[in-house]
């Protein structure tokens, strides 16, 4: 076995640099879009936003490229990104027996199954029995509950 | 014999070749949608995105306009279509 030396990472980092200054790049480029969309109509603002996003992606790339990436993540690709968990990984994860998804959702879900099941005269399973029980007895519960307050709301 | 040979090398380079140019115009596309303000600027970024992401590595510039396709291209939204074949029942 060869003993491991530095010389045979070294590449690495030279690929590693190329792919900071492409990543910086892609930032800048971005950074300079949004800033175009807001200050078109003022080009010295511009001018000026232009040079000071220049600064911060110099000489503090760090923490400027993470607040773009997050920036682009969350604001840009909100919908789309909650489209995709909730209809593309949720389902993906429930196949392999993860489920993720508010709990109440899942029930609601499951609550249809149920039913169509008893609609289409098929016999339910001994888990989903006692699961309908204890959901029959968790609403009966909180419709007590319920009239409970307004009674004492109303008098 | 060996002619068959040939003719595979022949045709996966025009291939890469050709897959090369879609990803050099992916990558200007790109810069030309966010900068088209500035004719310069984009040419310039459009350059350096080529040079690294096309010329010397090309495979993380695959990967990149893969990913990007994934997302933005919408075949995503066809995975609640796919996935009910799937379930466990």
């Amino acid at each position: 076995m060869e003993p491991f030396s530095l010389f045979s990472v070294l590449p690495l980092l030279g690929i590693l640099e190329d792919f900071d200054f492409v990543i910086k790049v892609f930032v800048f480029a971005y950074i300079e879009f949004y800033l175009y969309m807001q200050l078109r109509e003022s080009q010295l603002l511009f001018g000026i936003a232009t040079l000071i996003a220049a600064y911060f992606l110099l000489y503090q790339p760090i923490p400027t490229i993470f607040l773009v990436v997050i920036f682009v993540i969350f604001f840009t690709m909100g919908a789309h990104l909650q489209f995709l968990i909730q209809f593309g990984l949720y389902p993906l994860l429930r196949i392999f027996g993860i489920e993720l998804e508010h709990p109440e959702v899942a029930e609601q879900k499951k609550m249809q199954e149920i039913q169509k099941k008893l609609q289409n005269g098929l016999e339910l399973e001994e888990m989903e029995e006692r699961w309908l029980e204890a959901q029959q007895k968790k609403d009966a519960n909180y419709n007590k509950k319920m009239q409970e307050r307004m009674q004492r709301h109303y008098i | 014999m060996l002619g068959i040979i040939d003719d595979i090398v022949f045709w996966a380079s025009t291939f890469w070749f050709l897959w090369l140019f879609v990803l050099a115009y992916f990558f200007y596309q790109w810069a030309r949608d966010h900068l088209a303000f500035s004719p310069i600027l984009t040419m310039s970024v459009a350059g350096i995105l080529i040079y690294y992401l096309v010329f010397q590595y090309p495979i993380a510039g695959g990967a990149i306009f893969i990913l990007y396709m994934l997302v933005y291209g919408g075949l995503l939204y066809l995975l609640p279509l796919v996935l009910p074949f799937f379930k466990k029942r």
